[in-house]
C-alpha cells in the first residue's frame, strides 16, 4: 500500500503523549522500526520540537493536561502544514475524531493499536506529505 | 463543525479539476481512494465484530457498542472525506446523511438512557441482565427465582465498574498498557499485569459508588437481620458461560462494610491477572472489553461444601452425576489443597449412588467471624464420609433440577449450612468433553459431507433444495426455504434473504456485505467455499452446516436438531429491544443494496453500514472515471511498452508499479504492478497471433470470414497510426484505457492480498461494422465473461463486466483473460453476422482456439 516510501529508508517521527510509561517504549519500538523517533510528553514542548527539528509526522495524544492534542494540532497545521498528525486516543469520541480530521488529522486512532498498523499509518502519512510537498513545490516553485 | 467541510473540499479540487489534474493530482486521488478502501474494510470488520456479538447471545451492553460505534464514526467519517476529495466534492448530500445517523444513534445512546444501578440486591436482578450483573450473578438470580435455595446478596454492577474506571482513568491506561503488551515476552505479560494490577489497588474510587456499596450492605444486613462477614466474588460479564473462566479472578472473603471498598478493588485487578490477560488472548477477547461486576454475599460458615457435576464431562455427558464434598468451606477443594469425598449416581434407572470415594480432607477452611482460617479435621471424623448418603441424594436431586432450569449439564458449587439446608452458591454449563450429538459428529452418525471448507458468516443449519444464482437475473423466483448458490457474494441477495434458508458462496468473506446481510437476517451463511456450484446439483435437496463448514446431501435430521438445542440460550431480543440494540440497528443492517437502483442515493442511507456502502460503491466509479480523464494529462509521466502489439500502449507509475531502474521503453519485467503485469501478459500471450492471418480455409466459416477481413487491418504495419491505449499503474492497482479504432475499451482494478478490496470493473464499447454485428460482439464478450464469473450487463453494443472480492490469484487470473479477450474480439465485429457464432467464438476462446485454427465441433455459422 506504500509504494511511494518503499526506499525510503528513515524518516522522523514525533510521539506526543503524557505518559511516560506509554511514550517511552513507543519511541522506543518505532526506532526498532527504523525510524528517526523522538517523544516528548506535553504540548508546547511537541511545538518547540517542530519549529528545532524536521519531523514528518507526529502521533500525538488527545487527552494531556494543559494544551491538548486537538488544540496542539491547530497549532501544528498553521506552523507546518505539510507534517502530518496522526491522533492516537485512549479517550475517544465522535466529536474529537471528527473535528480532528476536519483540522487536518491524517488518522484518528484509537488505543489500543497494533504497532504493525501504526507503522502502516505512519508510514501512508508520509507517503502523502510527500505527495503533498511536490505537489507545493510544482505550485510554488522555489525561486532561483 | 464540519459543515465547512464540502465548500473547503470543493475549493481544494475544483481548482484543479480533473480534467487537467496534473500528476501528483492523480497520485493524491489514488491515495484518497486506497484510503477509502481500506477505512471501508475497518469499517466492516467493526460492523462484523457487532453482528457477531449478537449472534453469540446478545450480551452487547452499551459501552461496548458506544466503543465500536466511535470506533466506525470516525471510519465512516474518513470514507466521506476520501469520497469527497476522489470525486471534487460530486456526493456533498453523504456528509448530511451521516450526520443525521450520528444524531439518531446519538439520542439512543445518550446519558441517561440505559444507565444500570449501580448495585442490585441478588432477588431484583431480572432476565437477561448478565452484562449488568455478570454471568455467575445473573445465574444466581436465576437460581433464585425458580425456588432454588441461595445465599442473599447484591451484585456491585458493571455500571459501577465502568464509574469506576472512568472516575480513575484507569480505562486509558489500560488501552494504553494493552497496545504495548502486543508481541512481548511473558516478562514483559507480567510487568504491565503488576503495573494495570497496582494503579486498581491505588485508584480512587468515585463517591457514588462507594456510597451505593454501603448502602447496598446496610440494606443486606436489614434483610437478614444481622451483620455477618461478606464474601467479594467475581462475576465477570463473560465468566462462567461458554468461555468458562473458572479460577482466574480473585474473591475476597470475610469482608466487613469498611472492607468492600479495598475488597471491590481486589476484585477488579484480578481482571487483569497475567493468567486471565493470557486467558483472553487465547480466547479472541479484547482486554479493554472486559467488564467486571463483583457478588457480594454472606459468607456462610458451612459443615461441608463441594462441587457437583450434573454429568461426568469426560463420559460423553451421559452416565454419571458427580458429587465432591469436604468439611468446611470449598476453597480447600478449589485449590485443590483438600482430597475430597467422590460420589458418583447412575442417573439412567432413577437416581442411585453408584459408589463412594472416600477422600483424605485432613484440613478444612473455616469462617470464624473475624475471616477464615485452615484448620485441621480430627483424624476419626476425616475418615468418615462429610454427606450421608441420603444427602447425597437429596443433592443430586437439586444437581438434576438445576439442570433442568438451565437446559444444559451444570457445574455446581454448593453449601451445607449450619441449619443442614443445602445452599446453591454458583451454577454454571458445564464444558462436556466428546459432546453430544451435533454439526461436529454427524460424521459420525453416516452422514458424510458433499462439501467442506468456506468460512462460517452466519453459523447455524438448514435444509432446502440448491437454488443456483448466477447473476441477479436468477434472483427473479427465488423459491421459498431454498438454499441459494452462488459464485459470488453479493449485496443483491438481500432481496431474497428472508426466503432463502441458507446461502453458500464460493467467493467473499465474513467481513463483506453480504456476510453482513445473512447475519442481519439471521439465515445460515458458508462463504468462500470453492467448488460449491459444481458440487451442488440445482434442485437437490441438502443440508447445510454453517457452523462446522460442510454441506450434507439429503435432509440430516440430526444437524438440525443439534443446533436448535444448542441455541435455546439466546435471548429474544425483539421483545426487549435496549438502547444498545437500537443503535446497533442503525450501524450494522445494510439497506442499500441495488447500486442501479435509483434509490441508491445518500438520502436513502438508513445506517453507518449504508454510508460506507455507498462510498465504497462510487470510489469504483470514480476511479474508473478517472483514468480516463488523467491519462492524457499525464502524458509526460507515460513510458511506452516495447512488445509488439497491435496498439501503442504507455504505462504511468503512481509508486511501486514499475521497477526503479527501468527505462524510458518498458518490458514486462519492468512491470512489477501485479494487476499491470497480468493484463500484460495476458496481452503478449503467444498463444493469440494477432498479426497474422486467421485462416480462411475454417469449413463453414469461409463464407462469412472474407480473406480481408481475417488480414489484420493494418496490413503489416504493426501499430494501428494514433492509437495509444494508457494504464496507470500501482503496486495493486490498474487503470486501463483504451481507444482504438472505433473501440473503447477501460478496465478499472485493484488486486491485492485483501480479498475484500479486489475487482475488476470492465467496460466495452463501439465497433467499426454495423450496429447489429457490434451487438453480437457485445454478446460474445458477455457470454464469455459471464462464464468467467463476471457479473455482466450489455444495453447495446455496450458491456460492463463487474469482478469483486476473488483472491489476489485468481482476481490476476481473470485479468490475464481480460488481456486475452481483448484482442481475440478485437475487430471481431467485422466478422460476426449470425448469432450462433455466439457460441462458437466463446467456446474457441474457452478451448483457448484464439486463432480459430480449427474448425468448431458441433459446426458453426
Amino acid at each position: 500500500m506504500n509504494e511511494g516510501v518503499r526506499q525510503v529508508k528513515r524518516f522522523s517521527v514525533l510521539v506526543v503523549d503524557d505518559e511516560r510509561d506509554f511514550l517511552e517504549p513507543l519511541v522506543e519500538r518505532l526506532e526498532l522500526r527504523d525510524l528517526e523517533a523522538a517523544g516528548v510528553d506535553n504540548a508546547p514542548d511537541a511545538l518547540k520540537h517542530l519549529d528545532a527539528h524536521p519531523v514528518d509526522v507526529v502521533v500525538l495524544d488527545v487527552k494531556m493536561p494543559g494544551m491538548d492534542g486537538i488544540a496542539a494540532l491547530k497549532q501544528i497545521k498553521a506552523r507546518h502544514p505539510t507534517v502530518e498528525v496522526i491522533l492516537l486516543t485512549g479517550h475517544a469520541s465522535v466529536e474529537s475524531g471528527m473535528e480532528g480530521l476536519e483540522l487536518g488529522a491524517f488518522d484518528y486512532l484509537i488505543k489500543p493499536v497494533k504497532l504493525d498498523e501504526l507503522m502502516e499509518r505512519i508510514l501512508e502519512a508520509y507517503d502523502r506529505r510527500q505527495v503533498m510537498r511536490e505537489m507545493l513545490a510544482k505550485d510554488h516553485p522555489s525561486p532561483k | 463543525m464540519a459543515g465547512g467541510l464540502g465548500a473547503r473540499l470543493g475549493r481544494l479540487f475544483r481548482s484543479r479539476p480533473p480534467a487537467s489534474a496534473d500528476f501528483q493530482d492523480l497520485k493524491l486521488r489514488f491515495r484518497e481512494f486506497k484510503y477509502l478502501l481500506r477505512a471501508n474494510n475497518e469499517v466492516l470488520a467493526i460492523i462484523a465484530e457487532i453482528e457477531n456479538r449478537l449472534l453469540d447471545g446478545g450480551a452487547l451492553g452499551l459501552d461496548f457498542i458506544r466503543s465500536r460505534y466511535i470506533a466506525a464514526s470516525a471510519k465512516v467519517y474518513k470514507m466521506i472525506r476520501h469520497l469527497a476529495r476522489l470525486s471534487g466534492d460530486r456526493y456533498p448530500g453523504l456528509l448530511a446523511a451521516f450526520d443525521a445517523i450520528r444524531h439518531d444513534i446519538d439520542d439512543v445512546l445518550a446519558p441517561g438512557e440505559g444507565v444500570g444501578e449501580l448495585t442490585l440486591p441478588l432477588k431484583a436482578i431480572e432476565r437477561g441482565q448478565g452484562h449488568l450483573v455478570g454471568a455467575k450473578a445473573a445465574n444466581l438470580a436465576q437460581i433464585a427465582r425458580s425456588g432454588h435455595p441461595v445465599c442473599d446478596g447484591f451484585a456491585i454492577t458493571t455500571d459501577s465498574f465502568r464509574r469506576f474506571m472512568s472516575f480513575s482513568g484507569l480505562d486509558g491506561q489500560v488501552r494504553q498498557e494493552v497496545m504495548l503488551l502486543e508481541d512481548t515476552s511473558y516478562h514483559n505479560l507480567l510487568a504491565a499485569s503488576r503495573r494495570l494490577q497496582d494503579k486498581v489497588r491505588r485508584a480512587p474510587m468515585p463517591p457514588e459508588v462507594v456510597a451505593a456499596l454501603f448502602e447496598a450492605a446496610q440494606d443486606l444486613y436489614d434483610r437478614l437481620g444481622r451483620e455477618p462477614l461478606l464474601s467479594l466474588r467475581s462475576s465477570a460479564v463473560g465468566e462462567d458461560t461458554e468461555t468458562s473462566f473458572a479460577g482466574q479472578y480473585t474473591s475476597v472473603l470475610g469482608v466487613r462494610p469498611e472492607g468492600m471498598e479495598d475488597a471491590y478493588r481486589q476484585v477488579v485487578a484480578s481482571l487483569y491477572s497475567p493468567q486471565a490477560i493470557m486467558y483472553r488472548r487465547k480466547n479472541g477477547l479484547k482486554d479493554e472489553d472486559a467488564e467486571m461486576a463483583v457478588l457480594a454475599q454472606e459468607l456462610l460458615a458451612p459443615e461441608v461444601s463441594g462441587v457437583m457435576y450434573s454429568r461426568d464431562p469426560l463420559g460423553g455427558g451421559r452416565g454419571q452425576l458427580i458429587i465432591s464434598a469436604v468439611y468446611g468451606l470449598g476453597l480447600g477443594l478449589v485449590d485443590g489443597s483438600v482430597t475430597p469425598d467422590i460420589h458418583r449416581l447412575d442417573r439412567h434407572h432413577g437416581l442411585a449412588l453408584a459408589s463412594t470415594e472416600l477422600g483424605s480432607k485432613a484440613s478444612q477452611v473455616v469462617s470464624d467471624g473475624h475471616g477464615v482460617r485452615t484448620q485441621p479435621v480430627p483424624a476419626e471424623r476425616a475418615g468418615q464420609a462429610a454427606l450421608d448418603p441420603e444427602r447425597v441424594l437429596e443433592l443430586a436431586r437439586l444437581g438434576l433440577s438445576l439442570e433442568k432450569e438451565f437446559g444444559r449439564p451444570q457445574d455446581v458449587e454448593w453449601a451445607l449450612d449450619a441449619d443442614a439446608r443445602f445452599i446453591i452458591l454458583q451454577s454454571r454449563p458445564l464444558q462436556i468433553l466428546d459432546s453430544t450429538p451435533g454439526p461436529t459428529t454427524a460424521r459420525a452418525l453416516g452422514a458424510t459431507p458433499i462439501l467442506e471448507g468456506g468460512q462460517t458468516a452466519c453459523p447455524g443449519t438448514a435444509a432446502g433444495l440448491v437454488h443456483p444464482v448466477r447473476g441477479e437475473n436468477d434472483l427473479a423466483g427465488f423459491p421459498d426455504g431454498a438454499i441459494l448458490v452462488a459464485p459470488n457474494s453479493s449485496p443483491a441477495f438481500a432481496a431474497v434473504l428472508h426466503r432463502a434458508a441458507g446461502v453458500i458462496t464460493e467467493v467473499g468473506g465474513v467481513t463483506g456485505h453480504m456476510a453482513s446481510l445473512a447475519r442481519e437476517f439471521g439465515v445460515p451463511a458458508l462463504v468462500g467455499c470453492p467448488g460449491a456450484m459444481a458440487a451442488l446439483t440445482p434442485g437437490t435437496l441438502i443440508t447445510l452446516d454453517a457452523t462446522a463448514r460442510r454441506v450434507f446431501p439429503g435432509r440430516v435430521e440430526a444437524i438440525l436438531h443439534a443446533t436448535s438445542d444448542q441455541e435455546r440460550g439466546r435471548p429474544a431480543l425483539a421483545r426487549t429491544k435496549p438502547s444498545w440494540y437500537r443503535a446497533a440497528q442503525l450501524i450494522t443492517p445494510l439497506t442499500l443494496t441495488n447500486p442501479r437502483s435509483p434509490g441508491f442515493t445518500p438520502a436513502r442511507c438508513a445506517t453507518l453500514h449504508d454510508i460506507i456502502r455507498f462510498a465504497h460503491e462510487k470510489s469504483f466509479h470514480e476511479m474508473f472515471v478517472l483514468g480516463d480523464r488523467i491519462g492524457q494529462a499525464a502524458n509526460a509521466q507515460a513510458r511506452r511498452v516495447g512488445h509488439k502489439l497491435p496498439f501503442e500502449l504507455c504505462l504511468i507509475d503512481l509508486g511501486g508499479g514499475l521497477r526503479e531502474n527501468a527505462g524510458n521503453l518498458i518490458w514486462l519485467e519492468d512491470v512489477i504492478s501485479g494487476p499491470g503485469r497480468a493484463l500484460l501478459e495476458g496481452l503478449l500471450d503467444p498463444a493469440i497471433a494477432w498479426d497474422r492471418p486467421r485462416p480462411v480455409s475454417l469449413k463453414g466459416l469461409a463464407s462469412v470470414f472474407s480473406s480481408s477481413l481475417l488480414t489484420p487491418p493494418n496490413d503489416g504495419k504493426v501499430r494501428e497510426m494514433g492509437q495509444r491505449a494508457f494504464a496507470i499503474v500501482s503496486g495493486d492497482y490498474l487503470n486501463f484505457n483504451s481507444r482504438v479504432g472505433y473501440h473503447f475499451a477501460a478496465l478499472d482494478c485493484f488486486c491485492g492480498p485483501n480479498q475484500n478490496d479486489n475487482y475488476i470493473n470492465f467496460r466495452f464499447v463501439g465497433g467499426a461494422a454495423a450496429e447489429d454485428r457490434r451487438v453480437l460482439r457485445g454478446e460474445l464478450i458477455v457470454k464469455i465473461m459471464g462464464e468467467m464469473g463476471f457479473v455482466v450487463e450489455r444495453t447495446g453494443d455496450a458491456v460492463s463486466a463487474f469482478l469483486k472480492k476473488y483472491e489476489q490469484e485468481a482476481t490476476l487470473e481473470h485479468l490475464k483473460a481480460i488481456g486475452r479477450l481483448i484482442l481475440f474480439t478485437r475487430q471481431m465485429d467485422m466478422l460476426m453476422h449470425d448469432r450462433s457464432m455466439v457460441d462458437w467464438l466463446a467456446r474457441a476462446f474457452r478451448e483457448g482456439n484464439y486463432n480459430l485454427e480449427t474448425a468448431p465441433a458441433g459446426g458453426g455459422a
